[in-house]
């Protein structure tokens, strides 16, 4: 079982908080941007603003930013470049980012995009029943 | 990516501009109920071209950027500011977003490191309301600022 964490993404600096999604110690947002070729640094600058713009509670045109069916039972976006995509999803206080991917893998990084949430979220519902039977006791 | 790294690039600004636009452009739309061939229309301009603002990639001269605000009774604003100066409002606007947290150190600092020595023995007379005020106008202080920067980062 993976273990689960997550920061705040600095480059950032909106009026609600976003974050970076943390597998294993490993920050996905950081992991991502660390392996982008060069060519890409450019689309993942506008990246930032749009996510930055979108948690100002700002409106995006439908090219960057597609706000999507909430399978995982929270609002799920993609941030949109020519070649990027970024996965995040809508907590009760933040955003989380939690996959980055391209647009020619777009529906494979889409499926482990939902894999990770799904999986996130049953962690974080375990870990707070597992609060709730201790305060019962 | 740092944040000075991402406000002192091209991409940011470019983008801050072409999605304020869209936004402008979108409002006027949906509060006149324009689709796009009529907004279209109205500016005399292709609806490929309206298409290419409100998708956010807009990128053309000055001029157009003047033509299309005053068509839609607005005026485009442009100010200019240091990149030192924006860095350090930037900065402070993060630290202001931890305001509950650093007032809570500065309480803190106050009720353990003798804070009422600065009024008379009879201090508890005070009232709270008073202190917290001038608290909240030292908060403003430089020296003061340098402390909330190391509480909140």
């Amino acid at each position: 079982m993976p273990k689960f964490d997550s920061a705040k993404i600095t480059a950032i600096n909106a009026r609600e908080l976003v974050e970076e999604l943390i597998i294993d110690g490993e920050g996905i947002l950081t992991t991502y941007e660390n392996k982008l070729s060069k060519n890409y640094l450019s689309e993942f600058k506008n990246i930032l603003k749009y996510i930055e713009y979108a948690a100002n509670g700002n409106s995006l045109p439908k090219t960057k930013l597609r706000k999507y069916g909430n399978s995982n039972g929270t609002t799920e976006y993609e941030f949109k470049s020519d070649h990027l995509r970024v996965w995040a999803i809508q907590l009760p206080s933040k955003k989380l980012v939690v996959y980055g991917g391209y647009k020619n893998s777009q529906d494979a990084d889409e499926r482990i995009f939902k894999a990770k949430t799904k999986q996130y979220l049953e962690t974080v519902k375990e870990i707070d029943n597992g609060k709730k039977r201790i305060n019962k006791k | 990516m740092e944040r000075s790294e991402l406000i002192k690039s091209r991409e940011y600004w470019l983008t801050e501009i072409q999605l304020n636009l869209f936004n402008m452009i979108e409002d006027y739309r949906k509060k006149n109920s324009l689709n796009k061939r009529q907004l279209a229309d109205k500016l005399g301009v292709t609806k490929g071209y309206i298409s290419q603002i409100l998708n956010g990639d807009f990128d053309h001269k000055i001029s157009k950027l003047v033509d299309l605000s005053l068509a839609f009774d607005k005026v485009p604003l442009i100010s200019y500011r240091n990149l030192d100066e924006m860095e350090a409002i930037d900065s402070y606007s993060q630290i202001d977003k931890n305001w509950t947290i650093t007032i809570t150190e500065s309480i803190k600092l106050d009720l353990s490191s003798g804070y009422n020595n600065d009024y008379d023995k009879n201090s508890d007379s005070i009232p709270q309301s008073k202190r917290l005020s001038e608290m909240m106008d030292n908060i403003n202080q430089p020296n003061i600022i340098e402390n909330r920067k190391e509480y909140a980062l």
